[in-house]
């Protein structure tokens, strides 16, 4: 399963078709609450999270994240400048991260 | 009939210096002004040629253009007055502003001259003028710098969701049964271009991300003096008060001076343009501080910002002035914010001015720290 948090509404129907496309399950949420609240990843999983969120910081979502006990892959994306996400990587604890604009390929990296 | 001693005490109380020679150059009064502009006693310059107070090139000639003068009646600088070099006892030279009349006496031809000392105002304009430079260059490149950030920020979203549209709808056009090749052409040709706008958007922002700001030890008292010296300079009108109300000289902080001074002559200017048409024409910069940041505020008596302008003020291209492009505070934010500061704008006051407040760390080490523990 690939889930993905991501507020932009085009960019975030664009991850998600671009995955539906090739047949891979994909969930997508427009906030960190509502990953937490409805999602289950698993070991096998794959997250990809926008930094950039309302609410619940990007960053502050991975750190839960990473700390389930199954804990998914995670991997950041950011359409920021470098100075803002220099400042999350304390969280990070060594994420990767894809910086937009991205083609499809930087995310199959992962998958 | 003025007597001689009264015409001496004359010479000596006048600021500028006053010399007079006869027509072979050889000086016959000097007065006070001189002996602290040139550092020869009257004593050692009364009956010397004059051109012993001039660079050696000028004092070459000079002796030529009195005669050539006296000749022909033309002028080089009788009458006219010019700015011209003079040279110290140490040899330094001094920049004077030199003007000469000619009086025709019993014993002769003299020629008086008058010499003001142009060093301080030199030394002014010159200080202003590298300032003014430095602020040039830094708010085109920082323009420029943020353009291209606020562009490649606002076209990095549709770009994504464009490309990633483009390469699933591609694969589909390949997936049917009977793929339209021409289709297929149409839509690789698309990807490959949303891939070069990409990558437009990426250099630029390479580029944007080489400049880091260059952190040394400033004053801050010096530094807004400086900031409202530079806008004074700029204004068509001098009916506008501008002033700091912050005079700790010994303050210092650790931050891009060019790059603060920016802002701050940003958010000063625009203060100044908000109270042109007003009763009560000011300006104020105070600084406040406490344990981890300085602020600094611009305040003026203008008629106030609304929530419905202050919401969209830090947006680049939104700007409500006339003249260019509205991205000034975009800029001023995230230079702030590279330091580790904000810039914001206090709340609406009903008969208030607005206050824009520039917060710095005191320590960006300790701001940092502070930012991974919340």
């Amino acid at each position: 399963m690939i889930y993905i948090v991501e507020d932009d509404v085009s960019v975030r129907d664009a991850i998600a078709r671009m995955f539906e496309s090739l047949d891979l399950s994909c969930a997508a949420f427009a906030d960190g609450e509502s990953f937490l609240a409805d999602a289950s990843p698993r070991l096998e999983d794959t997250v990809f999270v926008d930094l950039h969120l309302p609410g619940l910081a990007g960053s502050d979502l991975i750190e839960k994240v990473a700390a389930l006990d199954e804990a998914p892959q995670i991997v950041a994306i950011s359409g920021q400048p470098l100075w803002k996400i220099t400042r999350e990587l304390p969280k990070m604890n060594a994420t990767p991260i894809v910086r937009k604009p991205l083609k499809e390929q930087d995310l199959l990296t992962y998958v | 009939m003025v007597s001689s001693s009264c015409l001496h005490s004359v010479l000596d109380t006048a600021v500028n210096g006053i010399i007079i020679i006869d027509d072979n150059a050889t000086i016959q009064v000097y007065n006070r002004a001189c002996e602290n502009l040139f550092g020869y006693t009257s004593e050692e310059a009364v009956g010397q040629n004059v051109n012993l107070l001039m660079p050696d090139a000028v004092a070459a000639q000079h002796d030529g253009y009195i005669q050539k003068y006296l000749k022909s009646g033309d002028a080089r600088v009788v009458g006219i007055g010019r700015e011209v070099v003079a040279r110290h006892k140490d040899g330094t030279q001094i920049p004077v502003e030199l003007s000469v009349g000619e009086a025709q006496t019993e014993s002769g031809h003299q020629f008086i001259g008058v010499l003001k000392d142009l060093r301080a105002t030199k030394e002014y304009e010159e200080r202003l003028r590298v300032l003014q430079s430095n602020l040039v260059t830094m708010t085109r490149v920082n323009a420029l710098d943020e353009m291209g950030a606020a562009i490649a920020h606002e076209v990095n979203q549709p770009l994504t969701a464009l490309m990633l549209y483009l390469q699933t709808g591609a694969r589909r056009a390949r997936a049917t049964e009977q793929p339209d090749e021409a289709m297929i052409t149409l839509m690789d040709k698309a990807v490959t271009e949303a891939a070069r706008a990409g990558q437009i958007i990426q250099r630029m922002r390479n580029f944007v991300e080489r400049q880091a700001p260059q952190c040394i030890g400033t004053g801050l008292a010096t530094l807004i003096d400086d900031c409202l010296e530079l806008v004074r300079v700029g204004q068509e009108t001098d009916d506008v008060e501008f002033v700091s109300s912050f005079v700790d000289y010994n303050y210092h902080l650790e931050l891009d001076s060019v790059q603060i001074q920016q802002i701050l002559v940003n958010l000063i200017r625009n203060a100044g343009e908000a109270v042109k048409d007003r009763p009560v024409k000011k300006v104020v910069v105070s600084v406040e501080r406490d344990e981890e940041n300085v602020f600094v505020k611009v305040t003026d008596t203008g008629a106030g910002l609304d929530e419905d302008v202050v919401s969209h003020l830090f947006k680049a291209f939104t700007g409500t002035k006339r003249r260019g492009l509205g991205i000034g505070l975009a800029i001023s934010r995230s230079i702030a914010q590279n330091h580790g500061g904000d810039l914001t704008v206090e709340p609406y006051e009903e008969g208030k001015g607005a206050t824009f407040t520039l917060r710095l760390p005191v320590n960006s080490k300790a701001t940092s720290k502070a930012e991974a523990v919340v």
